[in-house]
């Protein structure tokens, strides 16, 4: 079992590995986000003990298992509001969320729409395999139109929902999307997710190598990369393409991916990389651009500050007990809610 | 001039009702707090209409209040009402709708309808007045609007204490305490505001003197004692201050919503937090999240709220995370009557959570007892790392009742929690073999890290699927209730030990069996009763207290098949839910009365019943009830 933290004693990434085996799938894309996770932790001067992962269920939910934290793997689509719970009582805690597609946009849509509005101070992992993968192979709310399953045999015919658009309906004030096959970006974006104060939301891509093998590939495939990818950098232009010879234009209030230069477009054209845009249209924007029309936005989408709600709980008490004083029973017990019938004071 | 002739009773119920908005509300709660001040024993309870702005002068705008004032403490809303002050003829209606007025009662009517400019509303008044007339009510017609007008502008800001002097003319009570109560009333109001109001009243006072021919005297003692009086959802919520709870987080409901808002008035000033969450399950996740984290959590809810939480129990239970729900019970199933009383919840509140869920589950059955009863739940939740489910209901969450204030000298707010290390290894289940309690861990605790979760564990707390450890795992937390029932006591028989008959209640339903069981005692009935205030685990020796009496009945606010109907037998009728529990676990006959009038029971129905189900000494007393159950 582990030993108590030493604060002298630098943390390792071994820190956090528990004892005994992981138990995904073979091939799982969620090893290498584990991996990733395990990687970030001792990079952010947070105490172990200060660590907690929660999850809903689902694949991605048994990650608590896995980290060598305190951890608490709970009920389908409720991790959000366990999450707030924790985080609203000790708001010294890194509290990360890890959920999952079916999980957090399917049954907990709605807690985890109310977890980002609010802004409560803690990451959120959304592990997207655009399918369920723990009941065997059912098209989920990601899934695009035409996935055919065991429950959909002749196709999905709904509409599937965009992780990042959610998020940002919701106005999240941290957006992000990052891939399974790329530690080192889900590292960063990990690390800037905990910086960030306030609500943390990351869409990983992530394959699920039994039921929806290769969803990503025509994104993130090897082959495909290159092309399809456009990692967004801070004060960049958004570039794509393999010699980065493309870019995003607006052609009036749409986005256009243009060839850059002779008969194409001018450099002076390309979008400029704004995190810090408080509007929501340029993040929307980037949100809606998919495959196979654009490449796929990869990174820091929107980063925004807004007050957090712990925080924000934590303050009102503070200026209530300074306005008002430290309540007392005595004076409780003379509201005008409950008349007392004796005069008389109290003896304490 | 010589003033009405008084007549001495023991006790009095009145109700006063108007259109909402009308202010009956007010006056009634000021008569009662001179009732109270004057020494009468005092049941206050709110009749209120279940649309926020209802259509006016009509049966469903009917607000006001049902005021039982009495020689000695009250501990329940009494029988039919002698006096009812109604401000319109269709608020008096509603009264007699409800089934719960006397035929021969006094009724003080507003006269201003009977010469009104709308030709509907005069008829109806002549219609209403002649119907209560011919069922045996007095009637008399008060000027209340008129005689109001004389002293302000705007009669409907002032009638209801001109209403407030008659009344304490028709009581003779003191106009002094009067005024007091007014002043405090109207405290963050204006001095003119005050000073109009104490005028209104001593006019309706000198009304009342010049022309009741009777007025009443209830005797009341002035009292040294201390004693406070509140609605028992108030009450929930100081109690839930005075049991040291850090987080309440709630979505509103009726008739849970107000203990929450009570809190939400001076919580943070304790230091405490309520979070309006997104719905009932998140509400109860953010608790359960905020308990895990080392917070005193609850939430509070009523019974749709209950069966969205299910879920969220059984997790509770399932990783022993201490919390406390509190159930304000209402009608049901489904939506049913949101505003009024059912005690519908007992068997979801048992087993409502899917698997085999442990939970400690304890009612109410005075508003005094809503006040502490927290403090009993919140130290159950944390020793035994248990859900501890509170059941209360729409008749105590409304209702006010007097009782001795609260000793506060040692305000037992809790410390912050101990995070201090614990050793390397611990684990989050350290089940006692023969307790099955264990330590708790807390995020934060350095030596503590690991895993809880919602699958079944071993004391390391991974999730583990063979069959040897899913028994033991449901054997620990079994095995919790078991200890915990060790240290309850065997319920208090209210009468003699033994006799024909045992009435057994639950919750609020306790007083007006009591003042039952008093009354057909009186009439040489052998029966007691008990009250379970502990419904998981059920206390100790029930069975031994039931076979001392011939015939063991429940008596609860829940549907139960009636005897005698064709269609039911021994073997399909369906009982009351506390008769449930109570068959299945003494294996005992054990009857039950068991209806869901939506309204407390009366305690001259459940003294009927009775007398249905012993050999009446003399002779076969007949049923006297008014009521429509």
């Amino acid at each position: 079992m582990s030993t108590t933290t030493e604060t002298e004693t630098p943390l390792t990434r071994q820190d956090f590995v528990t004892p005994g085996d992981v138990r995904w799938c073979p091939g799982c894309g969620d090893y290498a986000i584990l991996n990733a996770l395990q990687r970030t932790f001792p990079e952010l001067g947070v105490p172990r003990e200060n660590f907690v992962v929660v999850s809903g269920i689902g694949c991605s939910s048994r990650f608590p298992y896995y980290m060598n934290t305190y951890g608490f793997h709970t009920i389908h689509g409720r991790g959000p509001a366990v999450a707030t719970g924790v985080k609203v009582a000790n708001p010294e805690l890194s509290v990360w969320l890890i959920t999952g597609d079916g999980d957090g946009l399917s049954i907990g849509g709605n807690h985890l729409l109310h977890i980002l509005r609010r802004n409560v101070n803690v990451n959120i992992l959304l592990f997207n395999n655009r399918i369920y993968g723990l009941t065997k192979g059912q098209y989920s709310p990601t899934s695009p139109v035409g996935t055919r399953t065991k429950s959909t045999p002749m196709g999905s015919v709904d509409n599937p929902i965009n992780p990042l658009l959610f998020a940002l309906g919701a106005e999240a004030t941290f957006i992000a999307r990052t891939y399974d096959t790329n530690v080192k970006h889900m590292a960063e974006v990990f690390k800037a997710a905990h910086e960030h104060q306030g609500v943390s939301f990351v869409e990983i891509l992530q394959n699920c190598v039994i039921f929806n093998d290769k969803t990503w590939d025509p994104v993130y495939g090897k082959q495909n990369r290159d092309d399809e990818l456009l990692f967004l950098e801070e004060g960049q232009p958004l570039l794509c393409g393999k010699d980065k010879d493309h870019g995003i234009r607006l052609n009036g209030l749409n986005p256009e991916k243009a060839k850059i230069g002779a008969g194409g477009a001018d450099m002076s054209e390309i979008l400029v990389h704004d995190s810090r845009h408080p509007g929501t249209l340029y993040t929307q924007m980037l949100a809606q651009m998919s495959h196979p029309e654009f490449p796929t936005p990869i990174g820091i989408l929107r980063q925004i500050q807004r007050p957090c709600y712990d925080e924000a709980v934590s303050e009102q008490i503070k200026v209530a007990r300074t306005k008002h004083g430290n309540g007392t029973l005595k004076e409780l017990l003379y509201t005008e809610d409950c008349w007392e019938v004796a005069e008389g004071e109290f003896d304490s | 001039m010589s003033g009405p002739r008084l007549v001495r009773l023991s006790e009095h119920i009145v109700e006063i009702v108007s259109d909402a908005g009308e202010g009956a509300q007010k006056a009634a709660v000021s008569f009662a707090q001179v009732c109270a001040k004057a020494g009468n024993g005092l049941w206050t309870v709110e009749i209120i209409p279940s649309e926020i702005q209802p259509p006016p002068h009509t049966t469903g705008s009917a607000s006001g209040n049902r005021i039982r004032l009495a020689e000695n403490p009250v501990t329940n809303v009494g029988n039919l009402a002698n006096v009812v002050f109604a401000f319109n003829e269709m608020a008096l209606l509603s009264r007699f709708e409800a089934g719960t007025v006397a035929s021969d009662a006094l009724i003080l009517i507003d006269d201003q309808w009977a010469e009104h400019d709308i030709e509907a509303y005069r008829q109806s008044y002549r219609r209403v007045l002649n119907d209560v007339r011919n069922k045996g009510c007095r009637v008399m017609e008060i000027p209340l609007e008129k005689e109001t007008l004389r002293h302000v502008d705007n009669p409907q800001r002032g009638k209801n204490m001109f209403a407030l002097g008659l009344l304490c003319a028709l009581y003779n009570k003191d106009l002094e305490i009067a005024k007091g109560v007014i002043a405090n009333v109207f405290k963050k109001k204006s001095q003119e505001v005050i000073d109009t109001a104490i005028k209104l009243c001593v006019a309706g006072y000198q009304w009342g003197l010049d022309n009741f021919e009777t007025s009443y005297e209830v005797p009341a003692v002035p009292t040294d004692a201390a004693k406070v009086a509140m609605n028992g959802n108030t009450a929930l919520a100081l109690g839930a201050i005075a049991a040291g709870f850090d987080l309440c987080s709630m979505y509103p409901i009726t008739p849970a919503t107000s203990a929450s808002h009570v809190l939400s008035d001076m919580f943070e000033d304790f230091g405490g937090f309520v979070h309006q969450a997104e719905d009932e399950i998140a509400a109860i996740g953010v608790a359960l999240g905020a308990s895990w984290a080392g917070k005193t959590a609850l939430t509070i809810t009523s019974g749709p709220g209950m069966a969205l939480k299910t879920e969220f129990q059984g997790l509770a239970v399932m990783t022993e995370t201490p919390l406390v729900i509190v159930d304000v019970q209402r009608g049901g199933p489904s939506t049913g009557l949101p505003t009024k009383i059912e005690q519908g919840d007992l068997l979801h509140a048992l087993y409502g959570a899917p698997g085999d869920a442990p939970k400690v589950v304890m009612a109410a059955s005075t508003i005094e007892e809503c006040y502490y009863i927290l403090s009993v739940a919140r130290r159950i939740a944390e020793q035994f790392r248990m859900l501890v489910i509170v059941l209360s209901d729409a008749n105590l969450a409304t209702g006010q009742q007097l009782f001795d204030r609260p000793d506060v000298s040692h305000t037992p707010r809790r410390a912050p929690l101990d995070l201090s290390p614990v050793p390397a290894g611990t684990l989050p289940y350290d089940w006692d073999p023969v307790t099955g309690l264990s330590h708790r861990l807390i995020p934060g605790q350095p030596g503590g890290m690991g895993v809880i979760t919602s699958l079944n564990h071993d004391r390391n707390g991974k999730a583990c699927y063979d069959s040897e450890r899913n028994q033991r795992a449901h054997k620990m937390r079994s095995r919790k209730l078991a200890a915990l029932q060790k240290s309850l006591q065997p319920p208090e028989i209210h009468g003699d030990p033994d006799g024909d008959l045992l009435m057994v209640g639950w919750g609020s339903t306790r007083g007006a069996i009591e003042e039952a069981v008093d009354m057909a005692r009186k009439q040489g009935v052998k029966v007691s009763s008990i009250n379970i205030q502990f419904l998981s685990p059920l206390p100790p020796g029930l069975k031994e207290i039931f076979s001392r009496f011939k015939k063991v009945m429940t008596v609860e606010l829940n549907y139960s098949d009636d005897w005698g109907d064709p269609l039911i037998t021994e073997e399909s009728r369906r009982y009351g839910q506390l008769a449930w529990v109570l068959r299945a676990t003494t294996l005992m006959d054990i009857d039950c009365y068991a209806k869901v009038p939506g309204r407390p029971y009366m305690p001259i129905e459940i003294r009927d019943e009775i007398l249905r189900n012993v050999e009446t000494p003399s002779e076969k007393v007949p049923a006297e009830s008014h009521a429509k159950a």
